[in-house]
């Protein structure tokens, strides 16, 4: 049942390429995506235009998302831990931070190139700040949803704040810290393909405008796909290292 | 101590008091307005003493337990333990919550190691888990999670997990309230158990009459709307108790009007009045 849906939409794309109802600059046969994409994937560098190309894009991409994604979560979680906890922290930052919420991320693209210039550094920035909200915001609700009793019955065990914070609180919230991270991460990947569209040298999204002003829509879609295909993997593996490493992860998700 | 000078002549024959609770009133503000949950609390507790505080949800028995758990302040009065005033929670207060406040993300095993963190010697730590494991048995359950346990086995766990810390005072808030008459019954008579071959002092706050009866040694009713402590009484039954022994109902009818004549004071509203002189301080009704 799951597969008619996206299986009559291939249909349809294969009858509409095939009559040339849509012209193939427009939107090319599929199996013309298949052919790019895999010389993209597999093909070696000169073959072809994009040949060979993947390897690099990606680790480009990668290092971008994985810095900007970093540094949202080096702000973002104690933050959001600590004004979970802290009634003056959170009154202090809660209604500053929902005010910066406000502004649409994608408008911070004009600030972000003249203060950094083209080049990884707005792609972080641009990341970094759209990753912080989904993680700060559900660290933040989970810190101040948690259980009162088990921080009470972890304080008359011995345990101390910090001690505390690291043992029972955030294994505590460990659902919304989760959850927080996964659309951090997801936003991530939108946010460096807006980043990339500037016009830096490597990277998933540099190769689909690069692609656009070359007229490859072919090139376009595969770029498309494989951001889709990356970005899935990594939530997967974002998933399966919190699991792996963390108790409460496993046992609580 | 000044508590000694109040119950100077049962201090005589039991030693000194492990817990003192002098003149113990705490006042909520909510929007502007004052809720006034306790007035005026006065008791001490013994050692290897079991004391159980019944009246009706409301009259501020929690918030009692809170304060002598040392996660509330009182507004005024104090309360100590080994003549030092209570300010802060501490391993040797445990308290025993009538929800469930297992770990989730910790196996029973793992639950009831969690207070013995800081003891640095393993074999010490694996020994201690394992005594109380099987104390509360549940020996075959020692690697679930508290989430595919039954509510009787997550208390058999939340109380191991404390007794493990040898306190000096077992705090506990209804905590059989949620299960169901048999396994109430059979936590109750671990409970006795478990406090005759440890004898800690115990404070169980209950809603539930042939709970108190059945376990404690003094009974306090309290009543609503500032909670107050109308009445002390002595429960001179042998143990184990049950319901068609001689002399329980007899327990039973006197808790039994007292608590209506308090519940119905709460509810008209006129919560103050003569019983406060006639029942207020009279030690440990040892009047039979």
């Amino acid at each position: 049942m799951p597969w008619i849906i996206p299986s009559s939409c291939i249909l349809v794309w294969i009858v509409i390429t095939n009559t040339n109802i849509i012209p193939a600059y427009l939107l090319p046969r599929p199996f013309e995506i298949i052919h790019t994409g895999y010389l993209y994937i597999f093909g070696e560098v000169g073959q072809a235009p994009y040949a060979g190309r993947y390897i690099s894009d990606t680790l480009a991409s990668l290092c971008r998302v994985f810095l900007g994604f970093s540094l949202a979560v080096l702000v973002g979680f104690p933050l959001g831990i600590i004004s979970g906890r802290v009634s003056l922290v959170h009154s202090l930052f809660n209604s500053f931070v929902n005010g910066l919420r406000a502004i649409p991320g994608i408008t911070w693209l004009p600030l972000a190139l003249v203060w950094f210039g083209i080049g990884i550094k707005t792609t972080v920035f641009l990341v970094a700040l759209a990753a912080f909200f989904p993680i700060y915001l559900n660290t933040l609700s989970g810190a101040r949803q948690i259980d009162l009793n088990l921080l009470r019955a972890g304080a008359m065990m011995g345990v101390g704040r910090i001690r505390g914070s690291f043992s029972i609180l955030i294994p505590g919230c460990m659902p919304n810290i989760m959850t927080g991270l996964r659309l951090g991460l997801g936003i991530s990947w939108a946010y460096l393909v807006l980043g990339e569209l500037t016009g830096v040298p490597g990277g998933l999204g540099a190769v689909i405008m690069d692609a656009r002003m070359m007229g490859r829509v072919d090139m376009i879609i595969v770029g498309m796909l494989l951001i889709a295909i990356v970005g899935r993997i990594s939530d997967v593996l974002l998933v399966a290292a919190l699991k792996g490493s963390l108790k409460s992860a496993r046992r609580m998700a | 101590m000044k508590s000694e000078s109040r119950f100077g002549t049962v201090a005589d024959k039991r030693g000194e008091p492990l817990l003192v609770v002098e003149h113990i009133s705490k006042v909520f503000h909510l929007n502007d307005s004052q809720h006034k949950v306790l007035e005026d609390i006065c008791f001490c507790a013994y050692p290897s003493e079991m004391i159980c505080i019944v009246g009706r949800s409301g009259c501020g028995k929690t918030t009692l337990l809170n304060i002598l758990a040392g996660f509330e302040r009182p507004t005024s009065g104090y309360a100590a333990m080994n003549r030092e005033i209570i300010r802060t929670p501490g391993p040797d207060r445990c308290v025993v919550f009538q929800e469930d406040t297992l770990f989730p993300w910790l196996t029973v095993e793992e639950n009831i190691a969690f207070g013995l963190k800081n003891v640095l010697k393993k074999t010490y730590r694996k020994r201690e888990v394992d005594r109380y494991l099987e104390l509360v048995g549940l020996q075959r359950f020692r690697h679930y999670l508290p989430r595919e346990i039954s509510g009787g086995m997550k208390q058999r766990v939340a109380l191991a997990r404390v007794l493990i810390m040898k306190p000096q005072v077992l705090l506990m808030d209804e905590p059989f309230a949620s299960l169901d008459y048999h396994t109430r019954r059979d936590m109750q008579e671990l409970l006795v158990a478990l406090w005759e071959e440890l004898g800690h002092t115990i404070i169980f706050v209950t809603h539930d009459i042939d709970e108190a009866i059945t376990l404690a040694d003094n009974i306090m009713v309290m009543d609503t709307a500032p909670g107050r402590i109308r009445e002390k009484l002595a429960v001179s039954l042998p143990r184990p108790r049950k319901p068609e022994q001689s002399g329980y109902l007899f327990f039973r009818k006197k808790l039994l009007s007292l608590y209506e004549h308090y519940g119905e004071l709460a509810e008209t509203g006129t919560g103050s009045g003569t019983f406060e002189e006639d029942f207020s301080h009279s030690g440990t009704g040892r009047k039979r």
